[in-house]
């Protein structure tokens, strides 16, 4: 519930003057541009499971039949040439320590 | 929408439930929409800013505590990404076009004549809050446009609430100073007149 400390007529004036912000609503393009976005974001699933889990800062998930990759701690995915490489000797060294 | 109903949504979105994450956007999209316009006074940033709250929703949806509201987390992320888009924009243009932005604002809902006076009264005021620092600006939009309480504009912001009610004092104080200055004679044509 609002103060009625800021319940005057220069509140009320505020609020009238932010209202033309309030009368468009967004295009509905947004949704669609999110719903590509959501969709065809790479890994989707694997970001959510590492979220989960918090026993290593970074993890080497196995190469797909035609990509390997990696995902850090935050759920980002870094680029193929490095997973391949650098990551999977982390995770080696994380495994073997 | 009822809390436990939105519990449910962030649930199935955390399962990867896409259509969850449809429902919550249809029931968020417009503060979150408006919230982004006001403090940025940009609409294609406003979509865009909308676009990202909610791709991070999906990004980050497993973080997110599903028995709690919803609201101030997707009104913390829409700050952020205002106050983002503010900071580039600055960045990017010398200080004669963030000026002439500045001084532009007042155009951007232009006034039919027939309520020439009221709508000249609500762009001062507008201007009054563009001039405000952003902190400032952000607890003016959220409390008066968004209607949020004072204890959820401190959430949103991670504030005290003791710091929204002095930002809100300050921008009432500046606005009533404003309105005292337009009801004054200019100084120069009340010589004249004497």
């Amino acid at each position: 519930m609002n103060s009625r400390e800021f319940d005057g007529p220069i509140d009320d004036l505020l609020r009238q003057a932010l209202q033309p912000f309030a009368e468009a609503p967004p295009p509905v393009r947004v949704w669609r541009r999110v719903r590509r976005k959501v969709s065809t974001a790479p890994f989707a699933w694997w970001s959510r499971l590492w979220s989960r889990l918090s026993v290593f800062d970074v993890i080497y998930a196995p190469p797909l039949p035609s990509q390997s990759y990696c995902i850090e701690s935050e759920g980002r995915f870094l680029p193929s040439p490095f997973s391949g490489m650098i990551m999977k000797q982390v995770f080696n060294l994380r495994l073997t320590s | 929408m009822p809390q436990d109903a939105e519990s449910r949504l962030v649930r199935q979105l955390q399962g990867g439930d896409l259509a969850a994450l449809g429902t919550l956007f249809e029931s968020f999209k417009d503060g979150v929409f408006r919230t982004a316009w006001a403090i940025t006074r940009d609409e294609r940033a406003a979509e865009d800013i909308l676009q990202e709250c909610f791709v991070r929703l999906h990004r980050y949806a497993a973080s997110v505590d599903p028995q709690r509201p919803l609201k101030p987390w997707l009104y913390r992320v829409t700050v952020n990404l205002s106050y983002d888009w503010l900071a580039k924009k600055q960045a990017l243009q010398p200080l004669d076009d963030v000026l002439e932005w500045l001084s532009g604002l007042s155009n951007v809902f232009p006034a039919p004549d027939h309520k020439a006076e009221e709508q000249e009264l609500h762009r001062m005021v507008r201007d009054v809050i563009a001039e405000l620092p952003t902190s400032h600006q952000t607890v003016v939009v959220l409390f008066y446009l968004e209607n949020l309480s004072l204890e959820e504009v401190a959430e949103v912001l991670e504030v005290p609430v003791g710091t929204v009610k002095s930002r809100l004092h300050y921008a009432r104080k500046r606005l009533r100073d404003a309105l005292t200055q337009r009801q004054r004679p200019v100084p120069e044509i009340a010589y004249e007149f004497t």
